[in-house]
């Protein structure tokens, strides 16, 4: 069955536009309906469901291919369905404007607030967190959430500085490297991290320079993070800091253009309880391609 | 953000107290520590400002060692932020196994009126295991308002679960 199937009254105020087309060609796997079967393949379906765990999406992520999940609960469902379809059909297109596309929420683009800094090695890790308590500060609705935002801060630095750096064969540079080691990008490389937020949403990522991230990988690393629980002894990493970002958010967008560049981002709702944070069942999309 | 540093004393009680302040991060180092320590050990963790999961990973790790050197060891965690309650939740080997949590932080938050507080819950007075059970009371908190209150900010049933008998 297909998105259109499921949803094709909501859809249809947009039967006339390119967006119909979209999304309505789209697959949809739906976890109310059951488990995916072992050895079916989901890489072109969107997972939806209602309240389903983020272990058990993350099993079909591992198991079958699955790289977009949606919960119907969601209050924004269908821009969120909009979000999973321009991600699978067309990531570049995301790639090239996420902030314009994730603001698109209810047809018009709110106005934002945009705090980005440029980073390229160990020593700009202080000027990263001293800057972005700053941009805290000044925005009271955030004052409440500063904690997890740093904390989502800091894992995406430390993932965008050691994690992403590949040399010209596709080998790691600085991955195996200890976290308090001094590092500094090759050549004239650049990695931007950004918060933008407009009255109720925020979202938090990196950009880097490298287009280095592996599907299987990522989506084992979390899915590793939420069944065991234990960090891990086999990388210098600790293996959860994915998680720890995605347990502080609704949502998880991760993309990869293959030796181009990598777009990792948070969506956090504003102007909620840490509870209503904390319980929001998750969504993740994922889309490493070129 | 303050870095990361460890005070180690004898407290009035003749017990080791390890008072870890700052960022518990890729910096945190418990090698500064000295091994010789009392029976049981007390770590207030009140002035921890911030934590990755490398720090979270530096922890377990230094914890499993000690553990391992000295296994009848008891720890005491006291004044524990919400941040540290998380990871004692979320991962395994960040709670030894022989130690009590003596107090942790509570945040409280009332929606209508935005505002928000800290509630510190003491073992024997906000929870204590009796015959095996976890008895838990959650005290009220007003909000300034009468008509409403403050709640715990917090998902009950996983941020306690670390209170659970083992």
């Amino acid at each position: 069955m297909t998105l259109l199937d499921y949803y094709a009254d909501s859809f249809k105020p947009i039967q006339n536009s390119p967006l119909y087309t979209l999304i309505g060609g789209i697959k949809a796997f739906n976890f109310d309906k059951g488990l995916p079967e072992e050895g079916a393949d989901l890489s072109d379906h969107v997972g939806i469901g209602d309240h389903v765990g983020t272990q058990t999406f993350l099993e079909a992520f591992v198991n079958n291919g699955l790289s977009n999940f949606v919960q119907t609960s969601n209050d924004d469902l269908m821009y969120e369905l909009f979000i999973a379809a321009v991600i699978l059909k067309k990531p570049l297109l995301f790639l090239n404007n996420p902030l314009t596309i994730l603001n698109s929420q209810h047809g018009s683009a709110n106005a934002m607030n945009v705090w980005q800094e440029n980073f390229n090695c160990t020593e700009h890790k202080a000027r990263v967190l001293d800057s972005i308590e700053k941009f805290i500060g000044n925005n009271k609705g955030m004052n409440r959430l500063s904690e997890n935002i740093l904390i989502i801060i800091d894992e995406l630095f430390s993932n965008a500085l050691f994690n992403a750096p590949v040399d010209d064969n596709g080998y790691p540079i600085f991955k195996n490297m200890e976290r308090d080691e001094k590092v500094k990008y090759p050549g004239n490389k650049n990695a931007r991290i950004f918060a933008v937020h407009t009255q109720h949403d925020l979202f938090i990522g990196t950009i880097d320079p490298w287009g280095s991230i592996d599907r299987d990988h990522i989506s084992n690393i979390l899915h590793r993070a939420y069944s065991e629980r234990k960090v891990t002894e086999d990388s210098k990493g600790a293996g959860f800091g994915l998680r720890m970002m995605l347990d502080r958010a609704r949502s998880l967008y991760i993309l990869s253009q293959h030796r181009e560049r990598s777009l990792v981002c948070c969506h956090m709702r504003l102007n909620i309880s840490l509870k209503k944070i904390e319980n929001v069942p998750k969504q993740l999309h994922i889309n490493c391609f070129g | 953000m303050a870095g990361f540093k460890v005070t180690q004393k004898i407290d009035d009680n003749m017990k080791t107290r390890l008072q870890i302040e700052g960022a518990m991060d890729e910096h945190s180092d418990y090698g500064s520590i000295e091994a010789e320590f009392t029976d049981e050990v007390v770590f207030d963790f009140g002035d921890v400002s911030h934590i990755n999961s490398t720090g979270i990973k530096h922890w377990v790790q230094w914890v499993e060692k000690i553990t391992a050197d000295r296994p009848h060891l008891r720890f005491v965690f006291i004044n524990c932020p919400k941040a540290i309650v998380d990871q004692m939740n979320m991962v395994e080997g960040f709670l030894p196994s022989n130690s009590k949590v003596q107090s942790f932080k509570v945040p409280y938050y009332c929606e209508t009126c935005d505002k928000d507080t800290v509630c510190t819950f003491v073992a024997g007075r906000e929870y204590s295991v009796e015959n095996g059970q976890l008895q838990l009371t959650i005290p009220d908190q007003k909000c300034g308002r009468d008509d409403c209150e403050m709640e715990p900010d917090v998902v009950e049933q996983k941020y306690f679960r670390f209170l659970k008998p083992r």
